[in-house]
This record gives structure tokens, C-alpha cells and sequence, in this order.
């Protein structure tokens, strides 16, 4: 009920499309499972799988498509008479459909009992905490905790609090902080000099990154002060030392239901190396395309496929030579490779955010060919607002030494052996901070619109 | 103090633990607020904590004071040391009521010794502020609405805040020292008063009390345009001007347009800020709009 109210709050008759699949899906599983002949069940979850993506496409899609059309058949000459159609997404869409996808799959595939409760079900796919946001839940980790009884756990209520506490602070001290800058010189690209623009690229690297992490953060703290268990979804991604890692890391539960869903059933890596090139492109350009119906973000997904094959490919070929001339450099090749990574992302960055390719384009090209270090540049810096600018640093060095200390401490545990005076301390400090330098105002989630 | 223990305790417990920490970070927030520089060093409307700061400070030196907007604050910035200009500047949020309470505030404070002009520097568009915008709340009730000023309100005024929904929550530590604002903001078109034109009415009856503090005070009060865009140039400002005049603030308004700089559109950042000085920081010069040769006449 809680769940349903929440979902109501923003566009109370778009609750009747999550009825929907819910029991599309809800029955298609039943079917599933109480079907023996291969023909049905494969019937069934084809039908789920069709109706899922239908609804997902028609509000997600439709206009790209119809545009795309549009813009075809205005080259050719003729006239396309189909208007572009006013529609609002609802909220979560993509989340929630990919969600209840992997349950009816993993049904299919027996790893899974259809969940014969419809309200357990339904709980399932509407889960308030991570309905909107994600992370994209599995059935094996989070239908059984519907059935479980919690009982109220101190413990795990004040983990709650905490990682709630931290996604705050992620979201409202640094990502509304960061995202006023970001949006100032994307907005006007060719108003702005390469070292603006190349600041410009590293900043929302960060935004994006606190917010979505610190939206996941907040969904998994209220999930634990209610008793469950939400999957990890990042896990400090812009230290990762290659692409591959970059991808172990960075939005978990969407990657990993791409690879199980989409990857692997297309053959994966276990087919030639032409098709497994192919499943690699395909899977990242759909990625791409989930995020949103613009050929930005189908370029941005197609960009990291190329960077992932190019890694893959050049570690085969240079290998253990490569090893063995950096074994004494081992730190500095360790924090050169964060550093290459952190390129390659950022630059894939700049297509996910741009508005246009041909704006993509042109910051990358003055990225390059623009990116001097003059007086005349650096006063240009102070358009980002100096103030927030230096808050925004300290904020961004102080998230680099948290999430470097979580790689090798279990932070929660190192914080809770602490006296409870210094406990005590740091929270009345956080607390402060977080709402004297917080930006409350205007704060929408990145990944809200997908 | 238990150090490593594990942690347990009821949902009460819980629930105390919170409040009380509530409680303790309000009381942190009250302090930082009240005997702190915290608002003028790194309060998100600084700029404007800055210019209430030096209202009430004496400048002997001063030859003219100016108020305005943050194209005003690009110009002449607030912090900057200036012996003969002291500048004021903050922001379009502030809206002429704030502007009016400022001057007011620096005349109080400098009535014997102080300049005898005073600019008001204001990009044509904010005129239309009417105390109906999100920023309202940060940059007028937060900071104006408070023990020490509120009784530079009068009714007219008072109730025109009293229109935002929870105006009485500005002074709560955790609003002041925040940036929040609440989303909803009150509308006054239904006001048959308050028809919005260029001139929002609410501006016209600041312009005409800082008209009448100025005269009290035996000071000349300047409304100057600034720096704008060259394409401001051929726009059309037959309303604006038909306002002023039926609001008889033709002799207040008298420097206003011809006092204009324009400047290429492409030195613009959005509509009404510049960036000229970023890129040449001396280009504009330490009096852009020659506010002392004004001072001087």
C-alpha cells in the first residue's frame, strides 16, 4: 500500500501501467511453471517478454522512432503525416519492467518458483525504495525477504540510517552542487574554452556518479531500517583499472541483467570471435539505448562496447611483455591505469550528456584542440562560481579517500568499533555540514528520466 | 563510552538518538548562524549577507554608494576595497524591497558623514521582480524577515510575505542556514493591484519610498541600467516607459536609459550577464559606469 502510494504521488493514473505488467507477468509465471510442455512455457515467456517491452517501447520509444522515421522520409522526399505524440515517461518505467523481465526469465529457466501471492508479488516489482531508481533486483534476493518476518534489528536500522545519511550527502553536497556548473557550460558549449569544457566533463563524471550512487545508497539505507537487503549497485567505479573493472563496478544490477539477460543468451564469449565481437557491441548498444531514446546515449552504450573490445583485444596481443617492463612501476602503472580508465569513461561521458552529437562533437574537439592553460582560461573558471567550485573539490577528494578506504576496509565496521563520543562527533559535524552546504533546492535524480 | 560494541537497543532508542541529534545539530546551525560570520563567508545568498554586513558599517571615505543586481555585483564587486565606491551590490532575488531596506539600513547608519549619491544599478528585467519567485523566499524573507529587520515591513509588504506558505519556518536554523526554499510560490495576478507588467507594481512602490527616504535623507538617489546586451538596444520598451510614466517616476528615471552601456551580445553569458571582465579583467576598469564623475555633478 505503501509502495502504491509512493508510485501515486508523481502521476496517480500511471499506477493502472504498473497493474498491467504486473499481471501480465504475474500470470505468465504461474503459466510458466505450471506448464510442462516446453511449447507453452516458451509461449508464455515470450508473451511476457512481447507485452513487457511493448509497454516499455510505447512510452519510451514511440517519439524516437516516429522522429527517426520523420527525419528519414523528409530526406527521401515524402511526407510523413505522424505527429510527434505528447507523453510523459512514467517514473521507473525501465526499472520496474527489467525487474519483473528477470523474474519471469529466471521462472523459465527453474532457478526461480513463481510467486503464487499476488500481493508478495506485486511487492516485489513495486518495492518503494528501489521502484524508482533501482538497483534492478533479482527474485532470489529479494522475493524470499517478503516472506521472511522482520522483527525490528537496532543494528541494521542505524546501517540504515548511515547509508542514507551518505547518499544524502552524496546527492545534495556534491551532485546539486556540481550540476548548476555542468549544465551552465552544456548548455552553450561553444560559448565555453577546452579547459572549461574538460572541467566542465569531470564534474559531471562526479555528478552523475553521486547521484545515481548516492540515490542507490539512499534506496538500500531505507530498505535496511525496514529489514532488507538490497543488492550493491556501485562499488567506487572511477578507480577501476580498466573498462572490463569499470563495468564490475559501475551500476552492477543494470550490467549484470544485461550480461545474464542479453549477453549470454546471445552466445556470450563461448562462440567465433566475429559473433562474440558482435554480442559485445550489441549488448552495450542496447545498454545504451535503455538509458534513454536519444542517439547520444546509443553512442555512448556503442562507445564503451568499442573501448571494452579494444582492451580486451590489446591485453591478448601485448599481454605478459607489457608486465613484466612495468613490474617496477608497479604503483605508478596501477594509478596510470585508473587514470586512462577515468579518460576513456569521461569521454564517453560527454555523448551521454551532451544534447546533440554535433554538440559532443564539439567539446571534444576543443577538449583537444582548445585545452590551454591561460589567464585569460583560468579566469573563465570562475563562471563555475569559485565558492561552490572549491567546496565541490574538497567534497570530491574527501568521496576518492572513502571509497580508496572502502577497497580495503570495511568502513561500516571500522566506523562502528569507533568510541560512540567520536560516533557522535562526526554525525553532529556530518549533520552540519550536510545541511548548511546542501543543495535542497531543485534536486532531481540524473536517473529518474530513464 | 563503549567503544566496538554492537550496536542493539529498541526502536524508541532509535528514535530518541535521532531527535536528540536533531536537536543538537539545530542548536549548532542557531549558534554558526547567529555568532558567526558563517552567512557573509559561505551562506549560499553571501553576497547579499555581505551587503547587509556593510550597510551598517561607516566609510568615510565613501563618494558614492550602489545598490543593485549581479550584473551590478560584476561591475563593483561587494568585498572588493573601494575608498570612493561603496558598493552594495547583491542580487536580482533581492528584488527593490530588499534594495530599498538596504539603502535604508546605510542611510540610518551613515546619515552624518555619508555620500551624498547613491546608485541603484538594475538591468531592465529586474524590474519585474514581484516578490513571486522561488528565489524570493532565500533572498528576502530568509534573510529581511528576522527580529532585527522585519519592522522595515509595512502592511502592504507584510502581507505580500505572508502570501508564501511557510514564510514562518524562515527563521527555523535548519531554513536559515539552508538553501531551501518551498516549491510552491504564491501568484498575485488575481491581485486586481498587482497586474504584472514590465514594472511589477511591488517595484513601483519601492521606487517611490527609496524616492522619498532619499529626499529625507538629503541624498540623490541614481537608478542606472548597467552593462546590456547590444540587441537590447532596438527592444522595444513602450510599456516600461508608459509605466513610468503613469507611475510619475519620470524624474527618477530620468538617468536610466541613457546611462545603458551596450555590449556585443557574444560577451554575454546568458541574457543579462556578462563576462567581459573574466576575459579581460581590466577592460571594464575599476568605475565601469562612471558612478564618481556622477557623484560629482
Amino acid at each position: 500500500m505503501a509502495s502504491c502510494v509512493f508510485y501515486m504521488f508523481f502521476i496517480p493514473e500511471y499506477i493502472l501501467i504498473l497493474v498491467v505488467t504486473i499481471l501480465i507477468d504475474y500470470w505468465a509465471a504461474i503459466g510458466i511453471e505450471n506448464s510442462a510442455i516446453p511449447a507453452t512455457r516458451k509461449r508464455y515467456l515470450i508473451l511476457s517478454i512481447v507485452a513487457t517491452c511493448l509497454v516499455l517501447c510505447s512510452f519510451k520509444y514511440l517519439n524516437f522512432l516516429n522522429a527517426n522515421i520523420s527525419a528519414v522520409a523528409t530526406f527521401l522526399g515524402l511526407h510523413y503525416p505522424v505527429p510527434l505524440l505528447k507523453i510523459i515517461l512514467p517514473i521507473g518505467l525501465s526499472f520496474h519492467t527489467f525487474q519483473s523481465l528477470s523474474y519471469v526469465i529466471e521462472v523459465y529457466r527453474g532457478h526461480q518458483k513463481a510467486e503464487r501471492h499476488f500481493g508478495i508479488y506485486s511487492l516485489y516489482v513495486m518495492f518503494y525504495p528501489q521502484l524508482v531508481a533501482g538497483p534492478i533486483e533479482r527474485p532470489q534476493n529479494l522475493l524470499h525477504q517478503f516472506r521472511e518476518k522482520h522483527e525490528f534489528d537496532y543494528s541494521m536500522a542505524a546501517d540504515g540510517l548511515r547509508l542514507m545519511g551518505w547518499g544524502l550527502w552524496k546527492k545534495v553536497f556534491l551532485a546539486d552542487r556540481l550540476s548548476p556548473m555542468v549544465d551552465k557550460v552544456y548548455a552553450a558549449p561553444l560559448n565555453w574554452d577546452g579547459l572549461s569544457l574538460a572541467l566542465a566533463t569531470f564534474l559531471f563524471a562526479l555528478q552523475i556518479y553521486c547521484d545515481f550512487s548516492g540515490y542507490s545508497d539512499i534506496a538500500r539505507g531505507a530498505a535496511r531500517v525496514m529489514g532488507f537487503r538490497l543488492m550493491s549497485n556501485f562499488r567506487s567505479p572511477y578507480l577501476s583499472c580498466s573498462i572490463r573493472e569499470f563495468w564490475h563496478r559501475w551500476h552492477i544490477s543494470l550490467s549484470t541483467w544485461f550480461r545474464d539477460y542479453l549477453y549470454v543468451p546471445l552466445g556470450g564469449s563461448r562462440v567465433s570471435n566475429l559473433r562474440w565481437m558482435f554480442n559485445i557491441l550489441f549488448t552495450f548498444t542496447i545498454s545504451g539505448l535503455w538509458h534513454g531514446a536519444n542517439w547520444t546515449y546509443v553512442i555512448w552504450g556503442a562507445l564503451n562496447g568499442v573501448y571494452l573490445l579494444l582492451e580486451v583485444k590489446l591485453s591478448d596481443m601485448l599481454g605478459s611483455r607489457l608486465s613484466r617492463i612495468a613490474r617496477p612501476l608497479l604503483f605508478l602503472n596501477h594509478f596510470t591505469k585508473i587514470l586512462f580508465t577515468f579518460t576513456l569513461v569521461c569521454v564517453a561521458w560527454v555523448f551521454f550528456r551532451a544534447r546533440s552529437f554535433t554538440d559532443a562533437w564539439a567539446i571534444l574537439s576543443r577538449c583537444v584542440g582548445d585545452l590551454h592553460i591561460t589567464r585569460m582560461s583560468l579566469n573563465e573558471l570562475k563562471l563555475f562560481g569559485q565558492g561552490d567550485l572549491a567546496i565541490a573539490l574538497l567534497g570530491i577528494v574527501l568521496l576518492f579517500v572513502i571509497d580508496s578506504a572502502q577497497e580495503k576496509v570495511h568502513l561500516n565496521a571500522f566506523f562502528k568499533a569507533r568510541p560512540a563520543v567520536v560516533r557522535w562527533a562526526l554525525y553532529c559535524i556530518f549533520g552540519t555540514v550536510l545541511i548548511s552546504q546542501g543543495k535542497f533546492v531543485n534536486a532531481n535524480f540524473i536517473y529518474f528520466q530513464f | 563510552m563503549a567503544c566496538g560494541q554492537a550496536e542493539s537497543g529498541t526502536i524508541r532508542q532509535l528514535i530518541a538518538k535521532v531527535l536528540a541529534l536533531a536537536i543538537v545539530v539545530s542548536g549548532a546551525c542557531y549558534a554558526i548562524v547567529e555568532f558567526t560570520p558563517y552567512l557573509r563567508l559561505f551562506g549560499h545568498e553571501r553576497v547579499l549577507y555581505i551587503a547587509l554586513h556593510r550597510a551598517q558599517q561607516k566609510f568615510p571615505e565613501a563618494k558614492v554608494v550602489v545598490l543593485g543586481d549581479s550584473v551590478c555585483c560584476q561591475l563593483y564587486k561587494p568585498n572588493s576595497y573601494r575608498k570612493e565606491i561603496v558598493s552594495l551590490a547583491s542580487n536580482y532575488g533581492v528584488s527593490l524591497l530588499g534594495q530599498r531596506i538596504l539603502m535604508d539600513i546605510w542611510l540610518e547608519h551613515n546619515s552624518d558623514a555619508g555620500p551624498q549619491d547613491i546608485a541603484l544599478v538594475v538591468n531592465p528585467e529586474s524590474f519585474r521582480n514581484s516578490l513571486n519567485e522561488t528565489f524570493t523566499y532565500g533572498y528576502v524573507i530568509k534573510p529581511f524577515w528576522c527580529p532585527e529587520w522585519r519592522n522595515r515591513f509595512d502592511d502592504v509588504e507584510s502581507r505580500r510575505i505572508k502570501a508564501f506558505r511557510f514564510y514562518w519556518l524562515s527563521q527555523f536554523p535548519y531554513v536559515r542556514i539552508s538553501d531551501w526554499c518551498p516549491s510552491e510560490i504564491p501568484s498575485f495576478a488575481q491581485e486586481p493591484h498587482f497586474k504584472e507588467c514590465h514594472l511589477s507594481q511591488i517595484s513601483i512602490y519601492e521606487l517611490k519610498k527609496m524616492e522619498e527616504s532619499a529626499r529625507r535623507h538629503g541624498v540623490r538617489l541614481h537608478i542606472l541600467a548597467g552593462v546590456v546586451r547590444e540587441s537590447t538596444r532596438t527592444r522595444d520598451f513602450g510599456v516600461f516607459k508608459r509605466q513610468i510614466k503613469e507611475g510619475n517616476l519620470e524624474a527618477l528615471f530620468s538617468e536610466y536609459f541613457p546611462s545603458a552601456k551596450y555590449l556585443p551580445d557574444q560577451l554575454f553569458l546568458d541574457d543579462v550577464r556578462a563576462r567581459i571582465h573574466l576575459k579581460d579583467p581590466e577592460a571594464l576598469g575599476r568605475d565601469a559606469l562612471g558612478l564618481l564623475k556622477l557623484a560629482g555633478r
